[in-house]
């Protein structure tokens, strides 16, 4: 009795949480728009998790060079970043802006930044509504910030397309 | 100020010795969240955007692209640069692991389990920092 107490104690969410619960997270009917506004903070905050693995293990390459036997530090880094952020159609004839954003670093910078905009701007609303700042338009809050997140998304795409030498995942 | 004592069993819930509540975690993810909010956008824009704008004749270290070791190398010769980025990844480790463990507890039951989970992300979180700064040290000294 004691002990069940303490677990409930201990959930920082929902009370009576168990495993088979798991799938009613993707029921997707008669749910706010609070509900998938949760469930995708939950989505990129897992995804972003992910990537920030990926991104220690890339960086991490710069201490085998000598391990591996190649002359110049960095070289192995230099390397991976090149090819992640070379254009599948280079020398094709195509503009300077298509052949950035058909490149495999494009696409990755692209959706890590938008995971970013909406987990930062969603955890900025998390924060209001545990302050108790405008609970009673949670909907108008959330879309304010939304609409807020696409431009912020489309500005910073715009930034990395304008300047291709910028390589955010290969860092 | 006197306090009484319904307010003061709610003070020490914030507390972290106090670990059948986790209001001291709740609110440190919502403090580190902060911290990596403007952590994260110091990185993107110094990195990515300020590097990108700078003379290369002035700088030969990036004349190999502003992601290439060598900038990463110079960058981190910046006393400043070195521990904001040290900082970084506490508040990072902080926020993701302390995420991970909220999704986690709400799948998994058993307090045997929940008191391993925390123990072994606490253990990964020290580890990981430990490794950064051994990390940026290296990158350093190295060449």
């Amino acid at each position: 009795m004691v002990e069940s107490k303490i677990i409930v104690d201990q959930s920082q969410t929902e009370t009576g949480s168990k495993p088979s619960n798991f799938l009613s997270w993707f029921k997707p009917f008669s749910r706010g728009i609070g509900m998938y506004a949760w469930l995708f903070q939950r989505i990129t905050g897992l995804c972003l998790i992910l990537y920030v693995v990926i991104h220690l293990g890339i960086i991490s390459t710069m201490l085998l060079d000598e391990f591996l036997g190649f002359e110049a530090p960095g070289m192995l880094y230099n390397t991976i970043t090149a090819a992640m952020s070379s254009s599948f159609v280079e020398g094709q004839g195509f503009p300077k802006m298509i052949e950035h954003a058909l490149s495999f670093a494009f696409f990755i910078d692209a959706g890590l930044l938008a995971g970013l905009v909406y987990h930062g701007y969603n955890g900025v609303r998390v924060v209001l509504f545990d302050l108790g700042i405008g609970i009673r338009k949670q909907k108008t809050v959330f879309w304010i910030l939304f609409v807020l997140g696409v431009i912020s998304w489309i500005l910073a795409v715009l930034l990395i397309l304008n300047m291709p030498e910028i390589v955010l995942a290969g860092e | 100020m006197k306090l009484s004592s319904s307010q003061e069993s709610k003070i020490r819930q914030f507390l972290p010795k106090h670990q059948s509540s986790s209001a001291f975690w709740w609110v440190l993810q919502r403090i580190s969240g902060f911290f990596v909010f403007l952590l994260v956008f110091f990185h993107m824009i110094v990195n990515h955007y300020l590097t990108a704008l700078m003379n290369t004749d002035a700088y030969p270290e990036l004349q190999k692209g502003i992601a290439s070791f060598q900038a990463v190398q110079w960058k981190m010769q910046n006393p400043i640069y070195f521990w904001i980025s040290i900082l970084f990844v506490i508040f990072l480790m902080i926020h993701a692991l302390n995420g991970f463990r909220m999704v986690l507890l709400d799948v998994a039951t058993g307090h045997t389990f929940r008191r391993i989970l925390a123990i072994l992300l606490f253990l990964i979180g020290v580890l990981v920092i430990v490794y950064a700064f051994i990390l940026n040290s290296t990158v350093i000294s190295l060449g």
